[in-house]
């Protein structure tokens, strides 16, 4: 699993400890977010770093500025192994 | 189309009214987070000073039981008579931290079942033989109905006859002072009754809501017993609900006695 892959799941399993279910129906509303019935996340996109914004800005547009921080503290430990080139913008 | 301005009024009322609730759920999914955790630690340290205790009581049961016995020697007829009740309170505290170890084990899920068929009814006859004695010292009667055939159920045999058999039958001699007991097993519909009916201090329905919860006294049963660790009937509703069973309890009120019925399913073998 690539790891743009797995910062999206779990910015999406985090918002759904808030949100609840609602976090994955807004997921799938991403272009190039592919959510599989067991919530695996695959991104199929030509700019996977995109997709993660795109995902985070989807839960800004509807819950502010607070549940981008939610998406940046859930993806802040795993961020450390990328080159910061690699890390998508909203969680710089 | 563009937007009126009392329509984007709204969006923003909207939108801020949105931003507020997710706050709210944000800081509750973090209370809830740091609650569970609080609860693990309270529910490691629970595990960890009832093993530790009950390593101290298994210790001075052994000793007591060793001078009663006379392990180390003739002793006198005071001495013994110190001992041997110092043995039963030792014992009664033993089963006090089993019956929290055995709680929080079934709550962690780490408590293994043995599943193999047997006769229920062979398993209430050998509990009852246990209990004879303490129903016989308050000269309670005990009506047995158990029927004639073979009650066959697949299950842990040791702990539906400890934790269950045993904690219903025991509550009914405990909190009947006078009067009589029934127990009565019956078979129908692929299911296997067992009940325990008792005229004892009864239940009301207050005490009704909380009696297979963790640690959940009666008011009236605190009163009869007040070294009930209110563990027993949450376990035994763990291990029946393990077997694919029920338990259940009925009582018109306090004063009124009460039933204690268990259903699992009959063994097809």
């Amino acid at each position: 699993m690539a790891v743009l892959d797995t910062i999206a799941e779990r910015i999406i399993k985090e918002q759904e400890l808030v949100i609840g279910p609602l976090a994955w129906s807004e997921a799938q509303k991403v272009s190039g977010l592919q959510v599989a019935a067991n919530h695996s996340v695959t991104i199929e996109n030509s700019d996977p770093k995109a997709a993660v914004d795109q995902l985070v800005a989807q839960y800004e547009r509807l819950f502010g500025k607070a549940s981008h921080e939610v998406c940046r503290d859930a993806v802040k430990g795993m961020l450390a192994g990328l080159a910061p080139a690699d890390v998508p913008v909203s969680l710089r | 189309m563009a937007y009126t301005d009392s329509q984007k009024n709204y969006e923003a009322e909207l939108r801020a009214a949105n931003e507020t609730v997710y706050k709210h759920s944000l800081e509750l999914a973090r209370l809830k987070q740091a609650l569970e955790v609080a609860n693990s630690q309270q529910e490691n340290l629970l595990h960890f000073i009832s093993h530790e205790i009950k390593g101290y009581l298994a210790k001075s049961e052994a000793g007591f039981a060793a001078i009663v016995e006379g392990d180390y020697g003739a002793i006198s007829d005071p001495l013994k008579v110190m001992a041997t009740a110092a043995l039963g309170e030792v014992r009664k505290g033993v089963s006090t931290i089993m019956d929290i170890l055995d709680a929080s084990n079934l709550k962690k899920g780490t408590v293994s079942f043995t599943k193999a068929p047997f006769d229920f009814k062979t398993a209430v006859l050998d509990v009852l033989n246990q209990q004879k004695s303490a129903a016989d010292a308050k000269k309670l009667n005990i009506e047995m109905n158990l029927g004639n055939g073979v009650y066959t159920i697949n299950g842990d045999r040791e702990k539906l006859c400890e934790h269950v058999i045993r904690n219903l039958i025991d509550n009914a001699i405990r909190y009947t002072p006078t009067g009589s007991i029934a127990i009565d097993l019956s078979y129908g519909d692929g299911k296997i009754r067992f009940s325990v009916k008792d005229s004892g201090v009864g239940i009301t329905d207050e005490d009704k809501k909380r009696l297979f919860t963790e640690g959940g006294h009666g008011a009236e049963s605190i009163k009869v017993n007040v070294h009930s660790t209110g563990y027993g009937l949450y376990i035994a509703k763990q291990i029946v609900d393990t077997h694919g069973g029920k338990i259940w309890a009925e009582s018109d009120g306090a004063g009124k006695g009460s039933r204690f019925i268990v259903e699992f399913p009959a063994a097809t073998i």
